[in-house]
């Protein structure tokens, strides 16, 4: 792990980027973590098989990667976006010819013994990518239209593909945060709010002319779960009394009904959270939005603090990326969004999310190692910020 | 690319989006808020309805004695399979299967299929009851390969006696429509509901309060453990000890079986202790068996019950109504004497017939008695002296005194279906007929004929009442248990005791004289009978057949033969038990009636239940029992 060429600085030894990691943001994702193989632990009738287990191992697997991402000198990372985003939408291609139907949905590539889920990877690829543009074409027509054709597309095309797979969930997400990173670089509000406009026209019309049966039938159940408590309907009708049932302080570890007896379907992934809200209450829940909450605190003031703009787009980028997580998940299962089957990182059980998201928390915290780096030559722009 | 040394547009377009996160973070909070407090309640509800089923647990019937504690209707162990269709993965199969483990005829497996069909989908449907245990094992050990059978070990109504008691006891049968309507869980296929008698008028305490077996299920049905909650556990139905001697009861049915060359007779009897009213036998014959009825009857079965000529469905001891005849020649005689428009020793000459105008009104005796006063008339049942009598004090007054005797009357037994019949009057006639009371009128009700008419279980309280010197006697069915009404000592009829004695004397001489009409042996030293036959005529004999000769009842059609009736109490000096016994359409009341009655009088006594100490059901609390429970004030010894 030398990579220290073209220090400004002087001198960058290893210990000195890890003292510079923001280790309140570690801690904060160990807590979720704990808590998550808590609930884990609890959901398998007090077992570590087979989900707490493999929970708290893969987090410390990825944190170890965490702090390499952190550690290796951004420029690598700045050389590396636009071939990782290239890759990545490859491999999507790759997806919609050879991939593997999961659940009625071409999600899987199959390389030997290794599945790979390349949606999952162009979350982070994309935002490496706009990171990178934004680094790189700084101007004061920031506001203008033209000025974001590009990063549009970047981000439209892989959101397209996505969508074929059918995952809309994924698709809405990689959007969502690739326009959340157009609207940060400096895009017209009047824009923003055409946009919102026409995103909207065009969701009704898809809705009417686009959309599988399955998808439709997920929203019209968000709608009104009544309309079918034992189809469509029942996951969240079943979350929604968990939830309720818990009350402020919950029913206790291990005495969730609708947990424990299998009536709340997908209990250690996608549902994990009505579990907790069940057994721990509202108490309980308000504290892991907290946790999240501070996490993405960590997120903005590193970004803010950053003062290379890659640095800055990355740490907003995957912080709004976090706080898309939260805020599907968390609406989904208490009835405030559509069924769209995304899970609470670091809480779910499932190793995609958390390896992409640790990931993505590890170029935050790259850009907290390397906030006072200045992009220098061989860079087409090397402004300081500030 | 700061702008007027504020922040600059990426930190302003950070905070604005967080702020925008943080407020639908707030939202999310308050949605929390939202269902975890303010509608907490509800979904615990719905939680708790997720996680528990509620099944039913019949609670076992409560079982009816009789006065000594021999068991009239019982619950018995009964091994029964069921489907529940939530459970059932292949319904037809499944039936099919358990019909050729249990070799179920195909029409009642099918029956079985139509029924499990429209059954609601969580409450288990009968296929098969009453399995013998080889039957229960084996389909035991199939059962855990079809999900949704359940081999359930429950109780069934079980009538001992069957016949002889069966329109006291009625039956439970399976509920229909209108009874799940009243309790939804009268569905449950282990429990039965009264239909009739004592079984449907005593419902509410005989069946008890069902319980729930309360189960811990998950979202797959599995049961995951019982929860143990006492006040689910179902409380057994209040048992009812009936004033009934089985006995006696069954001596009285017998009456009417056929013996010897004697055929099947249809017909009632009523046996009851004088002094508390209390019912030692009350019987309807011919009868059927209430068991049958449990299990639901088949149509067949149910068919040759309802259409059979002697009705044995119908409870003929408190429904049938009966030109009471002769036997009400008594409360003629008291009438008149009470009236005043006799003495006992005025005689009237009785030729045969009695001319009203032009009309001639026929004595029994086509050659006449001759000569009679007050005791011959009895003792001989002389139709002329009744109808002078029934002349001289006319409708109102005679109807007067038939009401005292408990005519007209509605006895609450306890069991459903009593007949009030009537007393005739001048107003009843002008209501119910249209046209004022005749003297004629007087005449027919003066010998138990015409207008008036009455139930035997009236004939037996009439009975006691003259019996007991003029107490108003009421009758009792239930001695315990819900429907038992307490006893309260009868009041005095407001008769002279030396007329009152005197239809005593007439009685007695109707079994014992020489020349009455009832005359037989008791055949127990030194105790003797009182008694009254009855032939009541059921059809009009028109002036032609008078003049060719009335026919004999044996070449008429059962249905337009005489009734043949009797009534009695003994021992005549010292009185205790009285019987009223109809055999209807059986002729002659001294032939028919009298040796019937005389039969079971001769058990009564022999058995003399009163002076026994009777069954209880009341652990240890008898010292504080209603006067019902021992021996009455101012009953002699027999």
């Amino acid at each position: 792990m030398t990579f220290l060429p073209d220090m400004e600085s002087g001198r960058d030894s290893f210990f000195g980027k890890l003292r510079r990691i923001e280790w309140g943001l570690v801690f904060v994702m160990a807590m979720i973590s704990v808590v998550g193989t808590i609930l884990l632990f609890g959901a398998a009738g007090a077992s570590w098989e087979p989900w707490a287990g493999d929970h708290i191992i893969r987090f410390c697997i990825v944190t170890c990667l965490m702090l390499v991402v952190a550690t290796v000198d951004v420029r690598i990372w700045y050389h590396l976006a636009y071939p990782a985003y290239i890759g990545v939408f490859i491999l999507l291609i790759a997806v919609e010819l050879f991939g593997k139907v999961a659940l009625g949905a071409q999600r899987w590539l199959e390389v030997g013994p290794i599945r790979l889920q390349p949606s999952e990877f162009m979350k982070i690829a994309l935002i490496l990518a706009l990171a990178r543009y934004y680094q790189d074409a700084e101007s004061d027509r920031m506001w203008t239209l033209r000025a974001h054709a590009i990063p549009l597309l970047m981000l439209a095309a892989p959101a397209a593909l996505i969508t074929l797979q059918p995952d809309l969930g994924t698709a809405i997400m990689v959007a969502g945060v690739g326009s959340i990173m157009v609207i940060l670089a400096g895009l017209s509000w009047w824009y923003v709010v055409a946009a919102a406009g026409s995103v909207a026209t065009f969701a009704l019309a898809a809705f009417f002319f686009f959309m599988a049966e399955f998808q439709k039938n997920r929203i019209l159940t968000f709608l009104d779960p009544s309309r079918d408590p034992l189809g469509t309907g029942y996951h969240i009708t079943q979350s929604k009394i968990a939830i309720g049932s818990g009350g402020l302080f919950g029913v206790g570890y291990m005495q969730g009904t609708q947990s424990q007896l299998d009536f709340l379907p997908e209990r250690h992934t996608d549902f994990v959270f009505a579990m907790l809200l069940e057994e721990f209450g509202m108490v309980g829940g308000l504290f892991v939005l907290a946790l999240y909450l501070a996490a993405m605190a960590f997120g903005i003031y590193i970004s803010i603090g950053c003062r290379h703009r890659f640095g800055k787009f990355l740490a907003a980028g995957v912080t709004m990326l976090l706080f898309i997580y939260v805020g599907i998940n968390a609406g989904m299962i208490m009835g405030l969004m559509p069924v769209v089957g995304e899970p609470l990182p670091f809480l779910s059980y499932g190793g995609s999310v958390m390896l992409s998201l640790m990931f993505g928390l590890g170029l935050v915290q790259n850009a907290k190692v390397f906030r006072d780096k200045t992009l220098g030559s061989g860079f087409k722009s090397s402004k300081r910020v500030r | 690319m700061s702008q007027n040394g504020g922040p600059d547009l990426f930190s302003r377009r950070a905070m604005i989006l967080s702020s925008l996160g943080g407020l639908y973070f707030a939202v999310l909070g308050l949605r929390m808020a939202q269902l975890q407090i303010f509608e907490n309640e509800e979904f615990r509800l719905e939680a708790a309805e997720n996680q528990f089923n509620l099944l039913v647990n019949p609670a076992s019937r409560g079982p009816v004695y009789d006065r000594f504690g021999v068991p009239l209707a019982v619950n018995r162990r009964d091994f029964r399979v069921s489907v529940m269709r939530e459970d059932v993965d292949d319904l037809p199969t499944t039936i099919k299967a358990l019909a050729s483990i249990l070799r179920l005829p195909p029409e009642k497996a099918e029956g079985s299929l139509n029924e499990a069909k429209i059954s609601p989908r969580f409450m288990p449907s009968m296929v098969a009851e009453n399995l013998s245990w080889e039957e229960y094992s084996r389909v035991s050990v199939y059962a855990a390969s079809f999900p949704g059978v359940r081999c359930e070990m429950g109780e069934a109504r079980n009538y001992p006696l069957a016949e002889s008691m069966a329109h006291v006891l009625g039956y439970v049968a399976k509920a229909n429509d209108k009874d799940v309507a009243a309790d939804p869980q009268a569905r449950h296929p282990g429990i039965r509901v009264g239909k009739e008698g004592i079984e449907k008028s005593q419902e509410k305490g005989l069946k008890g309060v069902h319980g729930a077996t309360k189960l811990e299920v998950n979202a797959h049905g599995r049961v995951i453990r019982e929860v143990v909650d006492p006040r689910l556990n179902p409380k057994s139905g209040t048992p009812i000890v009936l004033t009934i001697d089985a006995e006696i009861q069954q001596v009285a049915y017998d009456q009417f079986q056929a013996k010897d060359k004697r055929p099947v007779e249809a017909g009632s009897a009523v046996v009851m202790d004088i002094h508390t009213g209390e019912l030692l036998a009350l019987v309807s014959a011919p009868s059927f068996d209430p068991n049958k009825f449990v299990d639901g009857i088949s149509r067949t079965d149910f068919n040759e019950y309802n259409n059979a000529e002697m009705r044995p469905l119908y409870h003929k001891a408190v429904r049938g109504i009966y030109p009471p005849g002769s036997t009400y020649k008594m409360v003629t005689a008291l009438a008149a004497l009470e009236a005043g428009i006799t003495d006992p020793e005025e005689t009237v000459n009785c030729p045969g017939f009695y001319m009203l105008g032009n009309h001639r009104f026929h004595c029994h005796a086509r050659r006449g008695h001759g000569s009679v006063n007050l005791h011959t008339a009895i003792k001989v049942s002389c139709d002329v002296y009744f109808y002078e009598m029934g002349r001289r004090i006319g409708g109102d007054k005679m109807a007067q005194v038939a009401r005292e005797f408990g005519f007209g009357q509605r006895f609450d037994l306890g069991i459903p279906g009593i007949a009030a019949s009537h007393v005739p009057d001048n107003a009843w006639k002008v209501k119910n007929r249209g046209k004022p009371w005749q003297v004629y009128d007087s005449l027919n009700v003066a010998i138990g004929q015409g207008l008036i008419a009455a139930t035997p279980l009236q004939l037996a309280v009439m009975t006691a009442r003259i019996a007991s010197e003029g107490k108003a006697v009421v009758p009792r069915l239930i001695r315990e248990g819900p429907g038992a009404a307490p006893f309260t000592p009868f009041k005095q009829l407001p008769f002279n005791y030396q007329h009152m004695h005197l239809v005593h004397e007439g009685m007695i001489a109707v079994s014992n004289e020489a020349g009455g009409t009832g005359r037989g042996d008791l055949g127990i030293e030194g105790v003797r009978m009182a008694g009254k036959t009855g032939t009541a005529q059921v059809r009009r004999i028109t002036m032609a057949e008078r003049r060719t000769g009335v026919r004999s009842n044996a070449s008429l059609p059962w249905r337009q033969r005489d009734h043949a009736l009797f009534v009695c109490y003994a021992p005549a000096e010292a009185p205790k038990y009285c019987c009223a016994l109809v055999v209807d359409h059986g002729g002659g009341g001294g032939a028919a009636a009298a040796p019937r009655a005389r039969e079971i009088m001769r058990a009564t006594l022999l058995k003399d239940p009163s002076s026994k100490p009777a069954f209880t059901t009341r652990a240890k609390t008898a010292d504080l029992a209603p006067p019902a429970d021992g021996t009455p004030p101012g009953d002699g010894k027999a």
